[in-house]
Protein backbone atom coordinates (compact mmCIF):
# COMPACT_ATOMS: atom_id res chain seq x y z
CA UNK A 1 0.00 0.00 0.00
CA UNK A 2 1.37 3.34 -1.36
CA UNK A 3 2.15 5.79 2.07
CA UNK A 4 -0.15 8.49 2.79
CA UNK A 5 1.48 11.91 3.29
CA UNK A 6 0.51 13.21 6.25
CA UNK A 7 2.00 16.99 7.82
CA UNK A 8 2.03 17.19 11.64
CA UNK A 9 2.02 20.99 12.93
CA UNK A 10 2.77 22.01 16.25
CA UNK A 11 4.74 24.60 18.19
CA UNK A 12 4.86 22.35 20.85
CA UNK A 13 8.57 19.87 20.35
CA UNK A 14 6.98 17.06 23.02
CA UNK A 15 3.52 17.14 21.58
CA UNK A 16 4.89 17.62 18.00
CA UNK A 17 7.20 14.50 18.83
CA UNK A 18 4.56 11.84 20.28
CA UNK A 19 2.13 12.75 17.61
CA UNK A 20 4.68 12.04 14.87
CA UNK A 21 6.09 8.79 17.01
CA UNK A 22 2.23 8.20 17.24
CA UNK A 23 2.15 8.35 13.00
CA UNK A 24 5.43 6.34 12.65
CA UNK A 25 4.70 3.28 14.84
CA UNK A 26 1.81 2.63 12.44
CA UNK A 27 4.79 2.75 9.69
CA UNK A 28 1.91 3.55 7.05
CA UNK A 29 3.00 7.43 6.61
CA UNK A 30 5.46 9.57 5.16
CA UNK A 31 5.69 12.53 7.72
CA UNK A 32 6.73 16.07 7.58
CA UNK A 33 6.89 18.36 10.22
CA UNK A 34 5.96 21.91 11.20
CA UNK A 35 6.09 24.44 14.13
CA UNK A 36 3.53 27.10 13.37
CA UNK A 37 0.08 28.31 10.66
CA UNK A 38 2.20 29.97 8.93
CA UNK A 39 5.06 27.17 8.22
CA UNK A 40 1.95 25.06 8.06
CA UNK A 41 0.67 26.35 4.76
CA UNK A 42 3.55 27.13 3.21
CA UNK A 43 4.38 23.14 3.67
CA UNK A 44 0.91 22.29 2.26
CA UNK A 45 1.45 24.14 -1.15
CA UNK A 46 4.65 22.55 -1.49
CA UNK A 47 4.29 18.85 -0.43
CA UNK A 48 0.55 18.55 -0.55
CA UNK A 49 0.41 15.70 2.00
CA UNK A 50 -2.34 14.04 1.77
CA UNK A 51 -3.65 15.23 5.66
CA UNK A 52 -3.00 17.73 7.79
CA UNK A 53 -2.83 17.37 11.42
CA UNK A 54 -2.41 20.65 13.11
CA UNK A 55 -2.38 21.81 16.63
CA UNK A 56 -5.20 24.47 17.22
CA UNK A 57 -3.30 26.93 19.38
CA UNK A 58 0.19 28.29 17.56
CA UNK A 59 2.40 31.12 17.72
CA UNK A 60 2.63 33.48 14.43
CA UNK A 61 -0.48 31.90 12.97
CA UNK A 62 -3.18 29.57 15.41
CA UNK A 63 -4.30 26.81 13.93
CA UNK A 64 -7.90 28.74 13.20
CA UNK A 65 -6.64 30.80 10.95
CA UNK A 66 -4.58 28.48 8.86
CA UNK A 67 -7.15 26.27 8.50
CA UNK A 68 -8.93 29.15 7.32
CA UNK A 69 -6.38 30.25 4.65
CA UNK A 70 -5.78 26.67 3.55
CA UNK A 71 -9.45 25.81 3.12
CA UNK A 72 -9.29 29.16 0.32
CA UNK A 73 -6.21 28.21 -1.53
CA UNK A 74 -7.23 26.42 -4.90
CA UNK A 75 -4.22 24.23 -4.69
CA UNK A 76 -5.07 23.02 -0.64
CA UNK A 77 -8.88 23.24 -0.25
CA UNK A 78 -9.78 19.95 -0.49
CA UNK A 79 -6.61 18.36 2.12
CA UNK A 80 -8.58 16.91 4.78
CA UNK A 81 -7.38 18.60 8.05
CA UNK A 82 -7.39 17.10 11.70
CA UNK A 83 -7.06 20.07 14.60
CA UNK A 84 -5.23 18.94 17.73
CA UNK A 85 -6.71 21.28 20.53
CA UNK A 86 -6.27 21.16 24.46
CA UNK A 87 -10.10 22.82 23.98
CA UNK A 88 -12.67 20.36 24.14
CA UNK A 89 -15.51 22.85 24.84
CA UNK A 90 -18.14 22.92 21.64
CA UNK A 91 -17.93 26.22 20.99
CA UNK A 92 -14.21 25.53 20.48
CA UNK A 93 -14.64 22.42 18.55
CA UNK A 94 -17.49 24.61 16.49
CA UNK A 95 -15.28 27.21 15.76
CA UNK A 96 -12.45 24.61 14.06
CA UNK A 97 -15.93 22.98 11.50
CA UNK A 98 -16.79 26.66 10.91
CA UNK A 99 -12.87 27.21 9.60
CA UNK A 100 -13.07 24.49 7.60
CA UNK A 101 -11.52 21.49 9.59
CA UNK A 102 -12.28 17.65 8.35
CA UNK A 103 -12.43 16.55 12.36
CA UNK A 104 -10.43 17.26 15.57
CA UNK A 105 -8.68 15.47 18.88
CA UNK A 106 -8.54 16.84 22.09
CA UNK A 107 -5.02 16.61 24.21
CA UNK A 108 -3.86 13.98 25.99
CA UNK A 109 -3.58 12.90 22.22
CA UNK A 110 -4.99 8.88 22.64
CA UNK A 111 -2.50 6.92 20.07
CA UNK A 112 -5.80 4.45 19.05
CA UNK A 113 -8.36 7.26 18.74
CA UNK A 114 -5.85 9.47 16.42
CA UNK A 115 -5.60 6.96 13.94
CA UNK A 116 -8.87 5.90 13.74
CA UNK A 117 -9.37 8.85 12.55
CA UNK A 118 -7.01 9.54 9.93
CA UNK A 119 -7.96 5.95 8.80
CA UNK A 120 -11.18 7.44 8.26
CA UNK A 121 -10.17 10.15 6.21
CA UNK A 122 -7.74 8.38 4.20
CA UNK A 123 -9.56 5.12 4.29
CA UNK A 124 -7.64 2.02 5.71
CA UNK B 1 -70.21 -90.67 -25.51
CA UNK B 2 -70.58 -88.78 -28.75
CA UNK B 3 -67.22 -87.36 -30.64
CA UNK B 4 -68.39 -83.75 -30.06
CA UNK B 5 -68.73 -84.33 -26.52
CA UNK B 6 -65.30 -85.98 -26.21
CA UNK B 7 -63.62 -82.88 -27.72
CA UNK B 8 -65.49 -80.44 -25.47
CA UNK B 9 -64.12 -82.67 -22.61
CA UNK B 10 -60.62 -82.43 -23.66
CA UNK B 11 -60.90 -78.96 -24.14
CA UNK B 12 -62.23 -78.14 -20.63
CA UNK B 13 -59.12 -80.24 -19.47
CA UNK B 14 -56.91 -77.92 -21.27
CA UNK B 15 -58.55 -74.97 -20.13
CA UNK B 16 -57.47 -76.44 -16.41
CA UNK B 17 -54.51 -77.44 -17.17
CA UNK B 18 -53.81 -73.44 -18.80
CA UNK B 19 -55.37 -71.90 -15.90
CA UNK B 20 -53.38 -74.15 -13.53
CA UNK B 21 -50.11 -73.48 -14.95
CA UNK B 22 -51.09 -69.60 -15.15
CA UNK B 23 -51.83 -69.79 -11.42
CA UNK B 24 -48.81 -70.98 -11.00
CA UNK B 25 -46.73 -68.69 -12.42
CA UNK B 26 -48.74 -66.06 -10.48
CA UNK B 27 -47.82 -67.88 -7.53
CA UNK B 28 -44.68 -67.63 -8.14
CA UNK B 29 -44.41 -64.18 -9.34
CA UNK B 30 -46.20 -63.06 -6.42
CA UNK B 31 -43.86 -65.37 -4.13
CA UNK B 32 -40.53 -63.68 -5.53
CA UNK B 33 -42.64 -59.97 -5.47
CA UNK B 34 -42.93 -60.51 -1.93
CA UNK B 35 -39.35 -61.87 -1.42
CA UNK B 36 -38.11 -58.38 -3.59
CA UNK B 37 -41.23 -56.42 -0.86
CA UNK B 38 -38.97 -58.02 1.96
CA UNK B 39 -35.61 -56.82 0.45
CA UNK B 40 -36.88 -53.63 0.09
CA UNK B 41 -37.73 -53.31 3.58
CA UNK B 42 -35.01 -54.92 5.27
CA UNK B 43 -32.84 -51.98 2.73
CA UNK B 44 -35.22 -49.15 3.97
CA UNK B 45 -35.17 -49.86 7.34
CA UNK B 46 -30.85 -50.20 7.09
CA UNK B 47 -31.15 -46.91 4.73
CA UNK B 48 -33.65 -45.45 8.05
CA UNK B 49 -31.06 -46.56 10.61
CA UNK B 50 -28.34 -44.85 8.52
CA UNK B 51 -29.85 -41.37 8.02
CA UNK B 52 -30.78 -41.35 12.00
CA UNK B 53 -27.06 -41.91 12.22
CA UNK B 54 -26.42 -39.04 10.13
CA UNK B 55 -28.99 -37.10 11.15
CA UNK B 56 -27.69 -36.80 15.17
CA UNK B 57 -23.94 -36.65 13.13
CA UNK B 58 -25.12 -33.31 11.84
CA UNK B 59 -26.45 -32.09 15.02
CA UNK B 60 -23.27 -33.16 16.87
CA UNK B 61 -21.33 -31.66 14.13
CA UNK B 62 -23.47 -28.04 14.23
CA UNK B 63 -23.32 -28.10 18.05
CA UNK B 64 -19.02 -28.57 17.30
CA UNK B 65 -18.91 -26.00 14.76
CA UNK B 66 -21.17 -23.63 17.62
CA UNK B 67 -18.76 -24.55 20.30
CA UNK B 68 -15.86 -23.37 17.84
CA UNK B 69 -17.25 -20.23 16.81
CA UNK B 70 -17.80 -19.44 20.20
CA UNK B 71 -14.45 -20.00 21.09
CA UNK B 72 -13.88 -17.81 17.88
CA UNK B 73 -15.81 -15.06 18.78
CA UNK B 74 -14.08 -15.49 22.22
CA UNK B 75 -10.37 -15.47 21.06
CA UNK B 76 -10.75 -12.98 18.75
CA UNK B 77 -12.47 -10.54 21.13
CA UNK B 78 -9.54 -11.78 23.60
CA UNK B 79 -6.67 -10.91 21.31
CA UNK B 80 -8.56 -7.50 20.27
CA UNK B 81 -8.25 -6.54 24.14
CA UNK B 82 -5.06 -7.82 23.91
CA UNK B 83 -3.93 -6.04 20.69
CA UNK B 84 -5.65 -2.05 22.64
CA UNK B 85 -3.70 -3.03 25.82
CA UNK B 86 -0.74 -3.76 24.04
CA UNK B 87 -1.05 -0.25 21.61
CA UNK B 88 -1.85 1.32 25.04
CA UNK B 89 1.54 0.36 26.81
CA UNK B 90 3.23 1.26 23.78
CA UNK B 91 1.34 4.97 24.00
CA UNK B 92 2.26 4.81 27.47
CA UNK B 93 6.00 3.73 26.68
CA UNK B 94 5.92 7.08 23.94
CA UNK B 95 4.68 9.28 26.00
CA UNK B 96 7.48 8.35 28.97
CA UNK B 97 10.13 8.62 25.93
CA UNK B 98 9.43 11.38 24.79
CA UNK B 99 8.93 13.55 27.98
CA UNK B 100 12.62 12.15 29.14
CA UNK B 101 13.84 12.90 25.54
CA UNK B 102 12.56 16.42 26.19
CA UNK B 103 13.63 16.55 29.62
CA UNK B 104 17.22 15.68 29.06
CA UNK B 105 17.83 17.52 25.48
CA UNK B 106 18.50 21.07 27.05
CA UNK B 107 20.79 22.44 29.31
CA UNK B 108 19.03 25.93 29.89
CA UNK B 109 16.64 26.36 32.94
CA UNK B 110 14.26 27.95 30.78
CA UNK B 111 13.96 25.39 28.15
CA UNK B 112 13.59 22.63 30.75
CA UNK B 113 10.73 24.70 32.79
CA UNK B 114 9.00 24.83 29.33
CA UNK B 115 9.44 21.18 28.28
CA UNK B 116 7.68 20.31 32.07
CA UNK B 117 4.75 22.22 30.94
CA UNK B 118 4.26 20.70 27.73
CA UNK B 119 4.85 17.58 29.41
CA UNK B 120 1.62 18.54 31.86
CA UNK B 121 -0.44 20.02 28.99
CA UNK B 122 -0.12 17.42 26.52
CA UNK B 123 0.93 14.51 27.86
CA UNK B 124 -1.13 14.47 31.85
CA UNK B 125 -3.90 17.02 30.38
CA UNK B 126 -3.57 20.20 32.39
CA UNK B 127 -3.19 24.19 31.75
CA UNK B 128 -3.01 25.00 35.46
CA UNK B 129 0.51 24.36 36.97
CA UNK B 130 3.10 26.24 39.22
CA UNK B 131 6.79 24.90 39.17
CA UNK B 132 8.31 26.25 42.54
CA UNK B 133 11.92 25.71 43.43
CA UNK B 134 12.63 25.41 47.39
CA UNK B 135 14.72 28.36 49.32
CA UNK B 136 16.85 26.68 51.55
CA UNK B 137 17.51 29.30 53.66
CA UNK B 138 13.65 30.46 54.21
CA UNK B 139 11.96 26.90 54.37
CA UNK B 140 9.39 27.70 51.78
CA UNK B 141 8.67 27.14 48.62
CA UNK B 142 9.24 29.97 45.81
CA UNK B 143 7.40 30.11 42.24
CA UNK B 144 9.40 29.93 39.33
CA UNK B 145 7.23 29.27 36.53
CA UNK B 146 3.35 29.33 35.85
CA UNK B 147 0.34 28.58 33.82
CA UNK B 148 -3.25 29.62 34.36
CA UNK B 149 -2.92 29.91 37.74
CA UNK B 150 -2.78 32.83 40.26
CA UNK B 151 0.48 33.77 40.40
CA UNK B 152 -0.03 36.57 43.24
CA UNK B 153 -1.41 33.76 45.67
CA UNK B 154 1.48 31.17 45.40
CA UNK B 155 4.66 33.58 44.47
CA UNK B 156 6.03 31.94 47.94
CA UNK B 157 4.49 28.81 50.18
CA UNK B 158 5.75 27.94 53.48
CA UNK B 159 6.66 24.25 53.89
CA UNK B 160 5.22 21.76 56.39
CA UNK B 161 1.32 21.82 55.81
CA UNK B 162 -1.09 20.30 53.51
CA UNK B 163 -0.83 18.30 49.94
CA UNK B 164 2.23 20.64 49.05
CA UNK B 165 4.31 20.15 52.34
CA UNK B 166 2.97 16.52 52.65
CA UNK B 167 4.53 15.72 49.12
CA UNK B 168 7.62 17.73 49.74
CA UNK B 169 8.09 15.51 53.19
CA UNK B 170 7.44 12.40 51.93
CA UNK B 171 8.69 12.90 48.59
CA UNK B 172 6.35 11.36 47.12
CA UNK B 173 3.81 12.41 44.35
CA UNK B 174 0.62 14.01 46.37
CA UNK B 175 -3.09 13.57 44.67
CA UNK B 176 -5.14 15.11 47.25
CA UNK B 177 -8.28 12.62 46.65
CA UNK B 178 -5.94 10.06 47.89
CA UNK B 179 -4.86 11.46 51.10
CA UNK B 180 -8.45 11.97 53.20
CA UNK B 181 -6.27 12.61 55.69
CA UNK B 182 -4.44 16.10 55.36
CA UNK B 183 -6.52 19.48 55.08
CA UNK B 184 -6.04 21.27 51.83
CA UNK B 185 -4.69 24.49 52.33
CA UNK B 186 -6.69 27.60 50.43
CA UNK B 187 -4.42 27.83 47.72
CA UNK B 188 -4.89 23.80 47.43
CA UNK B 189 -8.37 23.89 46.76
CA UNK B 190 -8.30 22.76 43.02
CA UNK B 191 -4.76 20.68 43.55
CA UNK B 192 -5.11 17.70 41.10
CA UNK B 193 -1.37 16.37 41.99
CA UNK B 194 1.83 17.79 43.21
CA UNK B 195 5.05 16.42 42.95
CA UNK B 196 7.72 16.79 44.82
CA UNK B 197 11.43 17.34 41.85
CA UNK B 198 14.12 14.94 44.20
CA UNK B 199 17.54 15.06 43.68
CA UNK B 200 19.54 12.46 45.31
CA UNK B 201 16.84 11.79 47.42
CA UNK B 202 16.40 15.10 48.51
CA UNK B 203 12.98 17.24 47.66
CA UNK B 204 14.40 20.40 45.37
CA UNK B 205 11.21 21.88 44.44
CA UNK B 206 7.72 20.92 43.67
CA UNK B 207 5.35 20.83 40.55
CA UNK B 208 1.56 21.57 41.80
CA UNK B 209 -0.91 20.74 38.88
CA UNK B 210 -4.35 22.32 39.69
CA UNK B 211 -7.29 21.97 37.30
CA UNK B 212 -7.62 19.22 34.72
CA UNK B 213 -8.30 19.81 30.80
CA UNK B 214 -12.15 19.41 30.36
CA UNK B 215 -12.09 16.85 28.81
CA UNK B 216 -9.73 14.95 31.22
CA UNK B 217 -11.73 13.63 34.05
CA UNK B 218 -9.35 11.84 35.88
CA UNK B 219 -5.68 11.05 36.21
CA UNK B 220 -5.08 7.61 33.99
CA UNK B 221 -2.10 5.04 35.23
CA UNK B 222 0.13 6.83 32.76
CA UNK B 223 0.13 10.00 34.73
CA UNK B 224 1.39 8.21 38.04
CA UNK B 225 4.21 7.49 35.43
CA UNK B 226 4.55 10.69 34.17
CA UNK B 227 4.93 12.12 37.69
CA UNK B 228 7.59 9.54 38.98
CA UNK B 229 8.98 10.49 35.67
CA UNK B 230 9.30 14.49 36.36
CA UNK B 231 9.58 13.92 40.06
CA UNK B 232 13.24 12.64 39.32
CA UNK B 233 14.28 12.95 35.55
CA UNK B 234 12.72 16.93 35.32
CA UNK B 235 14.64 18.03 39.21
CA UNK B 236 17.68 16.31 37.32
CA UNK B 237 17.40 18.43 34.39
CA UNK B 238 16.61 21.07 36.27
CA UNK B 239 19.43 20.76 38.73
CA UNK B 240 21.90 20.02 35.42
CA UNK B 241 20.94 22.96 33.94
CA UNK B 242 21.35 25.30 37.22
CA UNK B 243 24.99 24.13 37.81
CA UNK B 244 25.63 24.45 33.91
CA UNK B 245 24.59 27.93 34.05
CA UNK B 246 26.50 28.77 37.07
CA UNK B 247 29.53 27.40 35.89
CA UNK B 248 29.23 29.13 32.49
CA UNK B 249 28.64 32.17 34.47
CA UNK B 250 32.29 31.59 36.44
Amino acid sequence: MPQKRVLVVDDSKVALMTEVMILRRDGRFDIIEGKDGEEAIELAVKHQPDLILMDVNMPVMDGFEACRILRNKAETKSIPIILVTTRGEAENIEAGYENGCSDYVTKPINGSELLNKIKNILGS
Amino acid sequence: MTKDSRNRGGYVQQVRENTRQYIDSLLGEIEQLQDRVSTVERERDYLHEKLDQASSEIVKKKTERDELSCELEKEREQNAEHHAMIEEQNNNLANLYVASYGLHGNLATHDILCTIKEIVTNLVGSEELAIFELCDEDNELKLIDSIGVDTDELRTLSLGQGFIGHAMKTGMPCVPNQEPGIKALPHEEKLTACIPLMVSDVARGAIAIFGLLQQKTELADLDFELFDLLGSQAANALYTAQLHERFSEN
